[in-house]
């Protein structure tokens, strides 16, 4: 044999496969033959490596280069410069997905770094078709030391000391299992695999037989001689043709080789194998269904006992495994029990192989030890969520099996640990859903599923999961009734005690957890006939305006503004906000969070939009409102004048209720005008809008601070029929660590608050932020435009932890701000009075928190100082609710204001509150919509009909678009608007955002996929 | 012998017994559904059985669990009696509400389990299963909207019948059991014999009723309506009545009929006893002369369908004999209207049986030979129970009435007809003298009586030598026996083959629900009928010698073979 040079694996799962990796091997095979590098270079073709979504892959040796994502046009560069000359094609590397850093070796590459490779051993690195390759991997070693060294109880002796437990779903014990059938009277015992993998987007078990074929024939041949069986069966789906190809060729070779057949070895055994293809019924994997099915009758569970190790196919004894616990059993018995028994947990022992999909950055296959946190596997290995969303569950163990929320990322992956939380380690199927899932509707999806699959048998899953299906149907509907709730969990626990098989006796599972974690999104569909996710589209127009807490109809003035009708655009933003030119520049636009368009390219620019159609408005000098109704002889008193209480009192004024503000500062606007800084929001666009409020009547008395100048008591004696206490959360929250009462150190809302109200006009030395938030790239900045020589930020945890806006950070790093993550103070160092600068704490970060972030932990002995002449803490702010004080308000233990969240009506009636010191610091979009609602629920309290205006919806459903979509329907980056370059911005305080051109607006509308029109169903 | 607790309760039971039989012992009720004891069937789909065994994470099927040494099982549980109570709601929600219309109502199993368990409300409404009705076959009506898919008529159809017409069908929600790929019943391999519709515990199989056209019939003026009755009608009827199993109740039975308005009331004993002359001359001809053998009986139409569409290699083996039914029929629209001056076109022919298939039989296009349908219509032993209480009739306090002549009389040889073995029997008693000219000493062939599956007989007959015969009921068996014929190790010469297990008695038409036991009862009520009586040889009956003297001329005569014999159509497997 020539001694090669380099081996290039090419990956040939069916993923890949499917993805063109044969024509891409064949390329490269031409290439390698144009060079001239036939003897030199191999390539070969391989079972699945594992990380699909980056298919096709190829893997080339002794380095371990791992090239992704391949064209068959990459071929002659990849021969080219990697094999003839030596050098690494950058472009094909993988990149990381946070760091977006070109990795080089598929062994440095978190998503294999992290894995421990037993059951997947061979996959990826030989090739399948080829049992020499097997055997040069110590392949058909186990076997023969059966065969020769091992007696039968030995076999079971081992495998009961390696701890291995069946990896198709029930965690039996495997040496049990074989020892009862090995105990079972009858001349005739059967050994079976099952490879009828059949859980949605599961596909370990053909994984393995498409890259490792013969490590299923190798056990099972081990098997039937411990048990005593001379003939097997391999029960593979029938849409797993690659993996019956592969198992074919695999049991033709192994009998040539006399590993299968009449005297295996020499040693006076006998053990052939045959494959049965089942047509593809989820049930079949059921181990009695799958014996029915391969003795050639319809695939139906039949009631255990008798279990199949006494009366199994052709009612004989018969060991039933799936794949992956055969795939165990040759490297147990080469290596030991010991060896395997190192790995996982005391319960849990070996490895456990998942196939990771979902929102997660890696897809694809991993094998991991079993007790590996969930949250490892997700963030390490998976790569964290796609988009940066947030995680919000994982589902385990397919239909049957259970989700696993936030809180729990820390829970170690075994049988136990998993069970307990209402889930199942399964088969290892692993989806993971982001915020954009509705859990309803992932319930839905498992019953649905289970509900076609069900065979039908016996009537509690036969009619019982119908029944289940059909109420999820109309919740999801938004028809869901109060006793639904009831009847779910009625109906889950008898189907789980009257089904016959595990299918059934399963089926409720999903329902059950997701009822356990996220029962307030039931009732969210029930009661509000909302569906957060965005996702139930029976309960929404489009999903834009359903994630707007004003109601903002957004695809309407989205469309209006393609159709360059800029004043009806307007006309329809106004009727849900008052404030379109303000919150068009600072809001944070959970409607592009869910626009459809971003998950073809990016979501389409709606809140610029908006504040395109807002300046568009005020450039003509006026500022358009509604048409109030009639004035009633009624007052309101409206507390603050931020976002919250300027949306309230326009809805009422708007109702034609007589409304006064009361403000405690001396302007308006709340943290809008004090907390935000001019250059992300002019402070005369603002006061354009709050003037255009108080033309409708509005008066706002500035100075006049509740509990101070003014009480509620008087406000009702003076004729107010209600209030709306909107006073915010301006009050910043203390480090609470040494040196902080300092001068010097101040906390970032009241630095702003100066700052904006003129106090601070000149920032000089080096300025140290704290905080990742909003407030703290704000301080920065603005500390940065009035002088600072200097200025940095310290982030605790890591970067894509920050919750500020990432174009924010952005912009601040352009700016010369320096950001320091994983980094927290432990002290403020002075001189005499004055803060002189921060001692800090490097961080690691260590287990998951509540909010699935993980926990900052301080690495000891890496302490660090740094200069700073003013430290500013913005570390998040709580509401000031220390006017309260007899007025009958009652205040919950997170420091806010207590009210029904439907109707925001505090326990003292005729007072109302919204905004942050209803939800502690929130945004100002939140405080608009709160303001809005607690308006309408002010309106019904006085007699009103409580319902907002709406004129437009109707119409606009109705829009026929005028220009051709479809050109627009292709992938299309949006527009961007132009900012003020950094150097021109970085010592004033102009605005940095310019807004749209008039054309660009209109072309960026267009992009809009109009998914409020919907066939009906 | 193994020990267990049930309910707390020691109990003995044999090793393989399952906890549902021990729970019997026990004296312990557990309701049941799917199950059926007589055919096998313990599937544990329905989970009405469901027990609790201490130790057991899920409750198990007590019919098919296994009661093993030492174990306890609680039968009377909050957890257990939720569980039942579910699985009956579960199936009352996908089941139509119309009880007082069913066919069935008053003599459901769900119904009755449905009160047993107290449901009193329907609490999971939805969607209800596609409730196709079946009506293409003239013997037996599916409902799929009424079906609880236990799967009773499958093990039925397939283990005893050996037919398999019937299957599950789909997945989940939409599963069925019909004939596969939905087709009609009428198109596929089925018998008609009406067995399903025997065990179906709920009105998804049912007869196809002929009720409506036999009162219009008999409201005509213009017709002339006769009725024939099958021997095992008279063996069951009173079971509809309240009477025990066994009771034959044919004097009643008249005296009904007669008040329902049939003009002639005619005993297809009588043509049972003609065809053994017919088909026993045709047995001796065949052995004489070299003919087909063996000779397989051809009254039973439920069989006559299965070996049509399953072996139809072997019909030249069959008599060509009519059932009895269909040699009355043709009699009465011949022999009988120009014996009594009526124009046949405007009489009817009823007839009482206890058999579905025989509604299939009358249809048959060959079924014509008086010129028109010999018999118009064919109403089962339950049809006949209805019309008696939509009439009034006061059915217990009738005095006995009679049939009428000429085609009323009978011989015992005749009434054992509707039992296992009896045409044989009948058959025997005839060829031996025939052949022999000899007096039998003792009538009685037990040999072929009774419910083993396939029984087989050697008779020496004095100049011909050892006549071989053997007697199958349920067609599975016949099955057995077709595929000896087919291997050609036996020499038999003459072959009974009822469709029904227990013959006519067990009929797919007879009052439900049927049971070993009752087909026991219902047999020696036959028998005990044949034995009281004085003529037990077909060959010796007045009327049966009168007809050939007076009309046929000889068994297998040129009127006989245009009047009382047929043909058969070779059909398909599926």
């Amino acid at each position: 044999m020539d001694v090669l040079r380099a081996h290039v694996l090419v990956c040939a799962g069916a993923a890949c496969v499917s993805s063109g990796c044969r024509e891409i091997r064949d390329a490269i095979v031409n290439a390698v033959q144009d060079k001239g590098l036939q003897d030199e270079v191999k390539v070969i073709e391989t079972g699945c490596i594992g990380s699909c979504d980056i298919g096709p892959l190829a893997l080339i040796y002794p380095e371990g280069v791992l090239y992704q994502k391949l064209k068959k046009e990459d071929a002659e560069e990849i021969v080219d410069e990697h094999l003839l000359k030596g050098r690494i094609v950058e472009r094909l590397l993988y990149k990381e997905t946070v760091s977006e850093k070109r990795i080089q070796s598929f062994k440095e590459i978190d998503f294999f770094k992290n894995q421990v490779k037993i059951v997947l051993r061979n996959c990826g690195v030989i090739n399948p078709l080829n049992i020499e390759e097997y055997i040069g991997r110590d392949g058909y070693f186990g076997l023969a030391k059966v065969l020769t060294e091992m007696t039968r109880d030995q076999v079971i002796d081992e495998l009961n000391r390696s701890g291995l437990r069946g990896r198709g779903g029930g965690g039996f014990p495997t040496y049990l299992k074989w020892k009862f059938a090995q105990q079972a009277p009858g001349d005739v015992k059967y050994v079976v695999c099952n490879a009828d993998e059949g859980d949605p987007g599961a596909f370990m078990d053909r994984s393995v037989l498409e890259g490792d074929p013969h490590s299923v024939i190798e056990a099972m041949a081990i098997a039937a001689y411990t048990i005593g069986a001379q003939q097997g069966y391999v029960y593979v789906r029938a849409e797993y043709p690659l993996a019956i190809e592969r198992l074919t060729w695999a049991i033709g070779q192994a009998r040539e080789y006399k590993f299968l057949g009449k005297d295996i070895l020499g040693t006076g055994f006998n053990f052939d194998l045959d494959i049965r293809i089942g047509a593809g019924a989820f049930v079949c994997g059921e181990e009695t269904a799958l014996m029915r099915s391969i003795e050639g009758k319809r695939g139906e569970p039949r009631p255990r006992p008798p279990f199949p190790a006494i009366k199994g196919l052709f009612d004989v004894p018969t060991v039933l495994n799936n794949v992956e616990t055969y795939a165990n059993i040759p490297a147990i018995i080469v290596n030991g029990a010991e060896w395997y028994a190192q790995y996982g947990t005391e319960k849990s022992r070996g490895t456990k192989v998942f196939a990771l999909a979902g929102a997660v950055n890696n897809t694809g296959l991993v094998e991991v030890p079993m007790g590996t946190p969930l949250g490892d596997i997700v963030f390490n290995i998976g790569g964290g969520i796609k988009d940066g969303k947030k995680y919000k569950a994982a589902q385990l163990g397919g239909p049957s099996g259970g989700c696993i929320p936030i809180e729990y990322l820390n829970v170690p992956v075994d049988y136990e640990s998993i069970i307990e939380l209402g889930a199942i380690v399964g088969s290892g199927g692993l989806i993971v859903a982001d915020e954009d899932t509705c859990m309803v509707d992932f319930a839905r999806f498992f019953m649905d599923f289970i509900q076609h699959e069900s065979c039908g048998k016996c009537p509690p899953c036969r009619i019982g999961t119908k029944r289940m299906l059909e109420i999820l149907k109309r919740i999801t509907r938004g028809e869901g009734k109060a006793e639904d709730i009831d009847n779910l969990i009625e109906l889950s626990e008898r189907i789980k005690d009257a089904a016959l098989c595990g299918l059934g006796q399963t089926a409720p599972n999903p329902i059950l957890s997701t009822l356990r974690y996220f029962k307030h999104e039931y009732m969210e569909h029930i009661e509000d006939k909302h569906c957060q996710a965005g996702v139930c589209s029976a309960l929404f127009d489009a999903p834009c305006q359903n994630a707007c807490p004003t109601d903002q109809n957004a695809w309407g003035y989205v469309t209006l503004i393609s159709e360059g009708k800029f004043e009806e655009a307007i006309a329809l933003i106004k009727e849900a906000n008052p404030l379109p030119a303000t919150l068009g520049r600072v809001c944070v636009h959970p409607c592009e969070n869910k626009c459809r368009r971003g998950q073809i390219d990016e979501a389409v620019a709606i809140c610029s939009l908006k504040r395109f159609a807002a300046d568009v408005d005020m450039s003509s000098g006026g500022c358009y409102t509604p048409k109030p109704e009639a004035l009633k002889d009624k007052k309101v008193a409206v507390i603050g004048a931020g976002p919250g209480g300027l949306a309230g009192a326009y809805f009422l004024a708007l109702k034609g209720y007589n409304v006064t503000v009361f403000e405690a500062l001396p302007v308006a606007g709340g943290m809008l005008a004090v907390g935000i800084p001019d250059y992300r929001l002019p402070r005369d666009v603002l006061n354009k809008e709050i003037k255009a409020i108080t033309d409708l009547g509005v008066e706002i008395k500035y100075n006049c601070a509740l509990g101070k100048d003014i009480t509620t008591e008087k406000l009702f004696a003076d004729g107010y029929s209600a209030i709306l206490m909107a006073t915010g959360a301006h009050k910043g929250q203390k480090l609470n660590i040494p040196g902080e009462d300092a001068n010097g150190v101040a906390d970032g809302v009241t630095f702003l608050r100066d700052v904006n109200l003129n106090k601070t006009k000149k920032v000089s030395g080096k300025v140290v932020v704290i905080g990742g938030g909003n407030v703290a790239i704000d301080a920065a900045r603005s500390a940065l435009r009035l002088g600072a020589d200097e200025v940095t930020i310290l982030y605790r945890r890591a970067r894509e932890d920050m919750p500020a806006y990432k174009e924010e950070i952005e912009d601040a790093e352009q700016e010369g701000i320096k950001i320091q993550t994983l980094v927290a103070p432990v002290k403020i160092i002075t001189g005499g009075n004055n803060a002189t600068g921060v001692e800090c704490a490097r961080m690691s970060l260590g287990e998951f928190d509540k909010g699935g972030r993980r926990k900052p932990i301080p690495v000891v002995g890496a302490e660090f100082s740094i200069d700073a002449n003013l430290v500013i803490a913005a570390i998040g702010q709580v509401a000031d609710l220390s006017y309260l004080n007899g007025d009958g308000v009652t205040v919950t233990k997170n420091g806010t204001i207590e009210v029904n969240m439907k109707t925001l009506a505090t326990v003292k009636e005729g007072i109302f509150a919204a905004g942050d010191n209803v939800r502690g610091p929130a945004t100002a979009v939140e405080a608009v919509g709160d303001g809005k609602k607690a308006a309408m629920a002010i309106d019904k309290y006085l007699g009103g009909d409580g319902e907002p205006l709406n004129v437009y919806r109707d119409e606009l459903v109705k829009l026929v678009v005028g220009y051709n979509e479809a050109e627009y329907q292709k992938e299309m980056a949006r527009i961007k608007m132009s900012h003020m370059a950094p150097s021109a911005r970085i010592r004033n305080f102009e605005e940095v955002v310019l807004g749209y051109e008039q054309s660009a607006a209109v072309e960026e509308a267009k992009r809009c996929l109009h998914c409020y029109l919907r066939e009906e169903e | 012998m193994i020990s267990l607790k049930i309910d707390g309760r020691n109990v003995e039971v044999e090793e393989g017994s399952t906890i549902l039989e021990a729970a019997k012992q026990a004296n312990v009720h557990i309701p049941t559904l799917c199950y059926l004891p007589e055919v096998q069937q313990a599937i544990g789909a329905c989970r009405v059985c469901l027990v609790e065994v201490e130790g057991n994470k899920v409750l198990q099927a007590s019919c098919v669990a296994p009661a093993v040494s030492g174990m306890s099982v609680l039968t009377n549980t909050e957890r257990v009696r939720k569980a039942r109570k579910f699985t009956v709601e579960m199936l009352l929600s996908n089941h139509p509400f119309e009880c007082l219309t069913c066919k069935r109502n008053l003599n459901c199993e769900l119904q009755s389990l449905s009160s047993d368990l107290g449901i009193r409300d329907i609490r999971f409404i939805g969607e209800k299963s596609n409730g196709r009705i079946d009506t293409s076959s003239p013997s037996i009506t599916r409902d799929q909207s009424k079906c609880i898919l236990c799967r009773r008529c499958i093990t039925v159809c397939h283990e005893i019948q050996g037919v398999t017409a019937l299957w599950t069908q789909g997945r989940g929600f939409d599963a069925v059991v019909g004939p596969s790929y939905d087709r009609d019943i009428a198109d596929v391999a089925c018998t008609n014999c009406g067995q399903c519709a025997l065990v179906c515990p709920v009105g998804a199989i049912t007869e196809h009723e002929y009720i409506d056209e036999v009162w219009a019939a008999l409201n005509d003026p213009a017709k002339f309506v006769v009725i024939q009755d099958a021997p095992a009608v008279r063996a069951a009827l009173g079971e509809e009545f309240g009477y025990a199993p066994g009771t034959l109740v044919t004097g009643k039975m008249l005296a009904a009929v007669r008040k329902l308005g049939f003009a002639r009331i005619f005993d297809t004993n009588f043509t049972a006893d003609l065809t053994i002359l017919e088909e026993g001359t045709e047995v001796l001809k065949r052995v004489n002369e070299g003919g087909v053998l063996p000779v397989i009986t051809s009254c039973s139409p439920g069989w006559i369908k299965f070996i049509e569409h399953f072996y139809p290699e072997l019909l030249p083996n069959l008599s060509t004999c009519k059932s009895p039914q269909q040699m009355m029929g043709a009699l009465i629209k011949t022999y009988y209207a120009e014996k009594a001056g009526i124009d046949p076109k405007d009489m009817i022919v009823v007839s009482a049986m206890p058999c579905t298939a025989k509604k299939f039989e009358c249809q048959r296009p060959e079924m014509r030979s008086s010129g028109y349908q010999d018999v118009d219509y064919v109403i089962t032993t339950r049809e006949l129970a209805k019309m008696i209480k939509q009439a009034g009739i006061d059915f217990d306090n009738l005095e006995d009435g009679t049939y009428d002549d000429p085609l009323g009389e009978y011989t015992g040889a005749g009434t054992i007809f509707g039992a296992t073995g009896g045409v044989m029997e009948a058959a025997l008693r005839t060829a031996y003298e025939v052949a022999t000219g000899k007096v039998l000493d003792d009538v009685n062939f037990t040999m072929v009586r009774g419910l083993e599956g396939v029984k087989e007989a050697v008779i020496p007959v004095e100049g011909i030598g050892d006549v071989r015969v053997a007697v199958a009921h349920g067609l599975s068996n016949a099955r057995k026996i077709l595929e000896k014929v087919k291997e050609g190790n036996v020499q038999y010469h003459f072959i009974e083959v009822m469709a029904c297990p227990g013959g006519c008695v067990a009929g797919g038409g007879q009052p439900l629900p049927v049971s070993n036991d009752k087909r026991t009862r219902r047999a020696q009520a036959l028998y005990m009928e044949d034995c009281s009586m004085t003529l037990r040889k077909s060959h010796e009956s007045p009327s049966v010698k009168k007809i050939y003297e007076e009309f046929l001329g000889a068994p297998l005569g040129e009127k006989s073979h245009h009047l009382l014999h047929t043909k058969y159509t070779p059909r398909d497997k599926f």
